[in-house]
């Protein structure tokens, strides 16, 4: 395109030269005149259909304001810029530590998505099969006196979009208010192995590392993880260092080849669910090498195993015990189970082994989505404590989430079946009474007996009472099971037509949810609301609401409240404390009741700092402290625990466990696990067995199938495929087949396929060579497209621990699609 | 040569645009401005090469006053399509 | 330990950022399309030659012989299978309702078979005449894969073999195969749109016997 760099200038050169400034001016000029200026030809107007001329309005008048993005649990901040009442601007926050200005494709637009053309505006309720308009008055009404009906029939479905006050909300009107321990979010599906990972292994939840560790690491494994793609922030982040002259080396370990590849040095691809085999396999060798931190593991660590019946604290064993456990996982043992060589397994003990490089392990959906991920997970950190890859910056095994405030709101404030906020569990009888102590409501309210896991929860809900389901009314909050559920037919689509079932969801957009929804609240959503998320790096972020929602949408934390009221107006006792009052009473400075239930009133004071102050009493017991709101609202969020120095500052810990970074350990101690399962202080190593997995290709279904994700989409689309760019860059759902494969079926890219599993089947246009490349007999497809649901092909098995279902694997029959 | 037409958007502070205008006017050499439409302005920035054209228009952007510039034309012809009997015909 | 250092290399980045802080636009408006420039009022193209560029569909004649030839019968766009043929708008004088694609609004699919070509009775598209309609170009300040954020949807939906490709992440596009038909530009997810497309001032005059 250069070639036509003439040195000297012809007269023809210099006529030619005028006639394109003239050309050139005309253009920018009737660009800079045009009032048609970003309303453009496709007819989409992407801030406000009122954009006439942004400059003639002036920029001025726009006002910003700090927000954590509204999508994945990296935890970036956004600034956004609001004008009239409306988001018109988004930009990467300079001042934000997690992301430093920089944004993914998504977190560009993010501010687009409240503005799709269907958002929800007003309460639905389904009469003769269509959802017809009504009034928030009447929807209140309806649920409560369903749920009053039978209050032990009710459950609460939520996830880790939950704000945390909107979590901690739902929490204490179930467990606290109607004794009812049947709450469980969607995070259930994303990251429970991780959690009891952390807790066989450290007696606590959540990372130590932080975000810091991927500066810091010579090496990154991401296991079963793709962060380019998923966390695109967090992998640039480690990518950008390279170009700073820094070294960074990469060894992806996958099941298939993916965008996080092309930036790694090393790419092992197993055989699905053979994780198990790799990492004993470098536990093995590290013993066998004698190159294993003995030092570490004397002073910090205890070894355990399965028990006989399961359990997830398992049994103690020696260090023999342990030693003679992976000793079967010999590198050519190890090749058999895993298809990867028996010589990147000896790389890699020989690396762990190595005390000169600090070695950073992440992982994500993989290693969770996984029927032994809470074995896999436990591995994971085994190796690391075995080999002392831990407690210095960039030595870390490190969990990412996929939501924006799984670690925030489900983990921490405890919304699951069988948690209570703060690391407490219902079984524990001192955590029931600091509970209803803090909540100031009658000892024995809350239930021993954890209630249903998502999947048992969907299974009972979608089974006729009289086949003995327990579950007739459920209400779902800002997630969308009727898309991200496995098996759906099974836990899902059931629901159609059982008449005694009754389904409520809070919605901002119509989606596979709402298809079967009963009563539909619409919601605010993101910045139209306060909110406070916590992410992956155990960062708590504050933002304020800054435009309206639309229409007659409200606040979920004031949609339980008002059921919750109205439930106290129809005599529920659960809806009163110790001393008579309302459960979520507010008093104004002078001692007044404020009727938040009421949403005229709901904003005449800060409902989430309320909750959040009350929520932060429970955070101390398990040294997650949180500092006060106020502070929140003037940082880029903290990393708990955040400890109040003795010159009165706020100040938070990245990394945990270690001396003069965490401020629960003592000095001298170096490191210390001061929540140990054992109570000594020590980690746990684990063994786990290699075990099969609940399905494997056969003869009849051949394939392995994996779900996942794409860089474009954010969990299930219901906001990203409403905004025109990222629609555009990502239609619609495909197959990623290998090239072998499609040759055998014949067929080639844009050919529509069709995969089949036991549970049913999907049409689906192939891509071959793509972005993502599985192996042979392997094949992959995301899940973000509600017109391609692929979960109705996937398999409900899950961790006996976490009750996580497995997304990661089944096995499906592939063929081309033959038109009739 | 390059010949680019680009859209200035200046900042809301009027005080910071002036200054950026009189800097702008400075670079007659390479840089012609249209006329003023409320914060935009239309430009046209000559450059020997694309880079240089890249260049220049980055320099722009780090201007206090200017918030943005887009490119809205790129004078350029590929030569083995337009032959210079094509180019330069008829001179009205 | 600290991560301070991050990032020091996306200055830029870091200002397209920022910048929005102090004009209310980050994304305060959908992207620019470069569009086919309209002439200006107040300017009169000063050769028969020098008419301002359209994007026209594939295989179009010289524009002279183009204009010369087009009947405005719209049948290429009838044909056109992906509604990407349009007609252009009257105030463009003599080109006005003469085919045209806006590639931000549907882009040309580059269909193996070409059908708008097939359709055009009076053979201002050839099919012997290039392919091309435009040149397209990746502004690398404003392309995510070229600032340091992943992507790579251009290259991956670019429907001409061999005219996109992703060197160490970033999408390069090899100008003497690309046909400019504006499917990266219509697909680009950037905040800004990084891909620059330029309808040929200039197209190769079909020799008259054909």
């Amino acid at each position: 395109m250069n070639q036509q760099r003439a040195q000297q200038a012809s007269p023809f050169e210099s006529d030619r030269r005028n006639f394109l400034k003239l050309t050139a001016m005309a253009a920018a000029t009737s660009v800079a005149s045009s009032t048609a200026f970003g309303s453009s030809a496709f007819g989409e107007t992407a801030f406000g259909a009122d954009s006439t001329d942004a400059t003639e309005a002036g920029a001025s008048d726009v006002r910003w304001d700090k927000a954590p993005c509204r999508f994945c649990g990296t935890g970036c901040h956004v600034q956004v810029g609001v004008r009239e009442g409306k988001v018109v601007a988004i930009a990467g926050d300079p001042l934000a530590e997690v992301n430093k200005g920089l944004l993914c494709m998504k977190g560009y637009h993010v501010g687009l998505a409240l503005y799709g053309k269907d958002r929800l505006t007003q309460p639905l309720l389904r009469v003769d099969g269509e959802l017809q308009p009504i009034s928030w008055e009447r929807a209140i009404q309806i649920a409560a006196e369903k749920i009053h009906a039978a209050p032990e029939r009710f459950a609460f479905y939520g996830s880790g979009q939950w704000t945390i006050p909107e979590g901690y909300a739902a929490q204490k009107f179930m467990k606290g208010g109607l004794g009812n321990n049947h709450i469980d979010p969607n995070a259930r599906l994303c990251m429970a192995s991780a959690v009891t990972g952390f807790i066989a292994t450290y007696g606590v939840d959540e990372p130590a590392g932080c975000y810091d560790d991927l500066d810091q690491c010579d090496v990154l494994i991401t296991w079963g993880n793709n962060p380019a793609e998923m966390h695109p922030v967090l992998y640039s982040r480690v990518v950008d260092r390279r170009s700073r002259g820094e070294t960074v080396e990469i060894i992806d370990i996958s099941t298939r080849r993916t965008r996080t590849t092309e930036h790694a040095q090393r790419h092992l691809v197993f055989r699905p669910h053979s994780d198990l085999a790799i990492a004993n396999g470098i536990a093995h060798l590290l013993i066998a090498n004698g190159n294993y931190d003995e030092e570490f593991v004397n002073k910090h660590c205890a070894f355990r195993a399965p028990s006989d019946p399961p359990t997830l604290p398992g049994r103690p064993i020696s260090f023999d015990e342990y030693k003679g456990f992976v000793a079967e996982y010999t590198p050519e043992h190890v090749e058999k189970i895993s298809g990867v060589p028996a010589d990147e397994i000896r790389y890699l003990a020989a690396l762990f082994g190595r005390r000169d490089v600090k070695i950073t392990s992440l992982w994500c959906m993989g290693m969770n989505q996984h029927t032994q991920g809470t074995a896999i997970n436990c591995l994971v950190h085994g190796i690391h404590l075995l080999s002392g890859h831990f407690g210095r910056a960039g030595d870390a095994p490190t969990s990412l989430t996929g939501q924006p405030s799984a670690c925030g709101t489900v983990r921490e404030v405890g919304t699951l079946a069988h948690a209570l906020p703060g690391g407490r569990v219902v079984m524990n009888s001192e955590h029931r009474a600091q509970s209803e102590q803090i909540w100031n409501v009658p000892a024995g309210r809350i239930s021993p007996m954890p209630g249903f896991h998502t999947v048992a929860m969907w299974d009972s809900f979608c089974t006729p009472l009289a086949d003995g389901g327990k579950l007739d009314t459920l209400w779902v909050q800002v997630t969308n099971p009727g898309q991200t559920l496995p098996n759906l037919h099974k836990l899902f689509n059931r629901k159609e037509g059982l008449e005694d079932k009754f389904l409520i969801v809070s919605e901002v957009y119509p989606t596979a949810t709402t298809a079967l929804a009963d009563l539909v609240f619409p919601s605010a959503m993101w910045v139209e609301k306060n909110g406070m998320f916590g992410n992956s790096e155990r960062r708590t972020q504050q933002w304020f609401k800054q435009v309206e929602p639309p229409g007659d949408a409200r606040d979920d934390v004031w949609q339980t409240i008002a059921v919750a009221h109205r439930l106290h107006e129809l005599g529920v006792p659960g809806m009163k404390d110790k001393d008579g009052r309302f459960l979520f009473r507010e008093e104004d400075s002078g001692g007044k009741e404020v009727p938040i239930w009421e949403w005229e009133h709901y904003y005449d004071l800060n409902v989430d700092e309320r909750l959040f102050e009350e929520y932060r009493k429970f955070t101390r017991l398990k040294h997650k402290d949180l500092a006060p709101y106020s502070e929140y609202v003037k940082t880029r969020g903290l990393r708990w625990p955040v400890v109040q120095s003795d010159a009165g500052e706020w100040r938070e810990t990245r990394f945990r466990f270690v001396e003069e970074q965490d401020p629960y350990v003592a000095k001298g101690k170096g490191i210390d696990f001061y929540h140990s399962p054992t109570h000594d202080g020590r980690a746990q190593v684990w063994f786990s067995p290699y075990v099969d997995p609940p399905e494997s290709p056969d003869e009849a279904y051949p394939f392995w199938l994996c779900t996942g994700r794409v860089i474009e989409h954010w969990h299930t689309g219901t906001m990203t495929r409403r905004i025109p760019q990222l629609d555009r860059a990502m239609p619609r759902a495909y197959v990623e087949l290998h090239r072998a494969d499609a040759e055998a079926l014949g067929v080639t890219s844009g050919d529509v396929v069709v995969i089949e599993s036991r549970r049913g089947r999907i049409e689906l246009p192939a891509w071959i060579d793509g972005r993502g490349q599985p192996p042979r007999g392997s094949v992959f497809v995301p899940f973000f497209d509600e017109s391609k649901l692929i979960n109705e092909v996937t398999l409900d098995a899950y961790d006996p621990f976490s009750k996580q279902p497995d997304y990661k694997k089944c096995a499906v029959s592939v063929r081309k699609l033959v038109k009739p | 040569m390059s010949v680019s037409g680009i859209v200035i958007t200046l900042g809301a502070d009027e005080q910071h645009a002036e200054s950026a205008l009189k800097a702008m006017q400075k670079e007659q050499e390479w840089l012609e401005l249209g006329e003023r439409s409320g914060l935009r302005v239309p430009a046209v920035v000559e450059a020997p090469n694309d880079p240089a054209a890249e260049e220049r228009v980055r320099m722009l952007l780090q201007l206090p006053g200017v918030a943005l510039v887009d490119v809205v034309f790129v004078g350029f012809e590929d030569p083995t399509l337009a032959p210079a009997s094509e180019v330069s015909s008829d001179p009205s | 330990m600290s991560g301070d250092e991050g990032f020091s290399r996306r200055d830029l980045f870091r200002r397209l950022g920022a910048r929005g802080k102090e004009v209310a636009r980050a994304r305060l408006e959908p992207v620019i399309p470069v569009r086919p420039v309209a002439p200006a009022k107040n300017i009169e193209p000063r050769t028969r030659h020098r008419v301002v560029p359209l994007h026209r569909p594939p295989g179009a004649l010289d524009e002279e012989a183009f204009l010369a030839a087009c009947t405005k019968c719209g049948d290429c766009a009838s044909a056109c299978p992906h509604g990407a043929i349009v007609p252009a708008p009257a105030r463009f004088g003599p080109a006005g309702l003469t085919p045209t694609i806006i590639p931000m609004a549907s882009a040309c699919q580059m269909c193996p078979d070409t059908p708008c070509i097939t359709s055009c009775e009076p053979r201002a598209l050839r099919i012997e005449q290039p392919l091309r309609m435009a040149e397209a170009r990746i502004q690398p300040w404003a392309c995510l894969a070229h600032q340091g954020t992943f992507c790579s949807v251009c290259v991956e939906r670019c429907p001409v073999p061999g005219a996109m490709e992703l060197v160490d992440g970033k999408p390069i596009i090899d100008a003497s195969i690309c046909t400019g038909c504006g499917v990266c530009q219509y697909v680009c997810p950037a905040p800004e749109n990084a891909i620059l497309l330029m309808p040929l001032t200039a197209r190769p005059t079909a020799s008259p016997s054909s």
